[in-house]
């Protein structure tokens, strides 16, 4: 704030008081001493060299290759390493309150030749779909895929608050068989999905 | 941070010039040049107007095609500029200081069709970013941007879920790529593709690339 306010105006002839003399400095300095704002610059002088790297935005990637999913793992899974015994999991630490963006781009093979099979209501393919959390709560998730597209990717975004603090970010990927009616069900024999080169991007957006 | 130190005078006691000096020789320093940091800024102190617009932590150069019918890429066995309409390619992008980010995106949809019905095996189309740092002479593909897409291989389909048999793709790609490249250094960037059996029909495309720089 600008405005600061001299306790006292030396006359000529005045005994000065050196209490009034501290009491002025003081209120400078207090300025000074972390108390400087916009009322001490002038509009749009501040320029990106006065400006400390990060004080906006911090923008983190990560990227990883390999990880097949365990086809006898019922829900959820991969979500608790990153590399080959997982898709995604990174832990941060915010340095404050800011909107996280997290988008991850994705590429993935099956194995082997189409496996559909005749189950109990028409036939199944197997299928897989992706999920993107941050602390344990979904952002993103993705369509469902299935293995008639041996080779094929996705991108995924989601944007959340978060608190100054650690954070962990993961992607999760589910295996399942799914019909023409849309049921879906779990089999062991579903194909295998090898994930392959994949991209985790994450921006702190503080400011 | 610079700091003002005011030494105390107490009413009643000799004021020496060395107290009065050590007060003005501490704002001297406080106030020298280059002394004052954001610490002497108050916390959530500065706002848009303080700052100049070069001062904006995002600076962009993006593309953007649309072609409804589909711009034809001929079969390709080595990487190859992709291309909507015109090749999807950025200008050049100066990256301001090192340690600048540059996140480069880029979302394109396309297709394949086979023309001679044949079943093809793995991939039909792989997709990858390229960048050049000497306007466009020589170009190198970046790491971890690349995506594959391709229908199964079907020996032989069971049913009413039979799979398609014709080589046909049609997918949305979305290529991402973060660097911290050198300050100085002009980037351009592109999307090149291998299309080893088919020409490849793409619709639209968007690549834009940011730079992170605060």
């Amino acid at each position: 704030m600008a405005q600061r306010y001299r306790m006292q105006y030396a006359e000529n002839g005045d005994v000065l008081d050196p209490t009034y003399w501290v009491l002025d400095m003081s209120e400078y300095a207090g300025e000074v001493n972390g108390g400087l704002d916009r009322d001490n610059f002038a509009d749009s002088t501040m320029t990106r060299t006065d400006i400390v790297r990060g004080a906006f935005t911090t923008v983190t990637s990560v990227t990883a290759n390999g990880y097949t999913p365990d086809r006898t793992t019922i829900g959820w899974q991969g979500g608790t390493a990153t590399g080959t015994n997982g898709l995604f999991s990174e832990t941060f630490t915010a340095d404050e309150d800011c909107l996280l963006h997290v988008e991850a781009a994705v590429a993935w093979v099956w194995g082997g030749t189409w496996s559909g099979t005749s189950l109990t209501s028409g036939y199944y393919v197997d299928t897989m779909q992706l999920q993107l959390l941050v602390d344990g709560v979904v952002v993103a998730t993705s369509g469902i895929f299935e293995d008639f597209v041996k080779y094929n990717a996705t991108y995924m975004s989601g944007v959340t608050i978060i608190t100054a603090g650690r954070h962990t970010i993961s992607m999760q990927v589910q295996v399942m068989q799914r019909n023409s009616n849309d049921d879906a069900q779990y089999d062991v024999n579903t194909n295998d999905v090898a994930f392959a080169l994949r991209t985790l991007v994450y921006t702190q957006e503080k400011r | 941070m610079s700091r003002v130190t005011v030494t105390d005078l107490v009413p009643g006691t000799e004021a020496t010039s060395a107290d009065v000096n050590a007060t003005l020789n501490s704002w001297t320093a406080a106030l020298a040049a280059g002394a004052i940091s954001g610490e002497n800024v108050r916390q959530e102190g500065l706002d848009r107007r303080s700052f100049d617009a070069s001062a904006k932590p995002v600076y962009q150069n993006s593309v953007f095609y649309e072609n409804s019918t589909g711009a034809l890429n001929a079969i390709a066995a080595a990487y190859t500029p992709m291309s909507a309409g015109s090749t999807i390619q950025t200008g050049d992008i100066a990256v301001v200081a090192s340690g600048d980010t540059v996140v480069v995106r880029a979302a394109l949809s396309f297709k394949t069709d086979s023309t001679t019905g044949t079943i093809l095996a793995g991939h039909d189309v792989d997709l990858v970013l390229q960048g050049s740092n000497d306007g466009g002479a020589t170009w190198s593909t970046l790491s971890n941007t690349r995506q594959r897409f391709g229908v199964q291989y079907i020996a032989a389909g069971p049913g009413p879920m039979t799979p398609p048999f014709t080589a046909y793709t049609n997918a949305c790609a979305v290529l991402l790529y973060v660097s911290t490249p050198l300050a100085g250094v002009n980037w351009r960037y592109r999307v090149a593709y291998i299309s080893a059996n088919d020409a490849v029909y793409c619709y639209n495309a968007v690549l834009y690339a940011e730079v992170y720089a605060r």
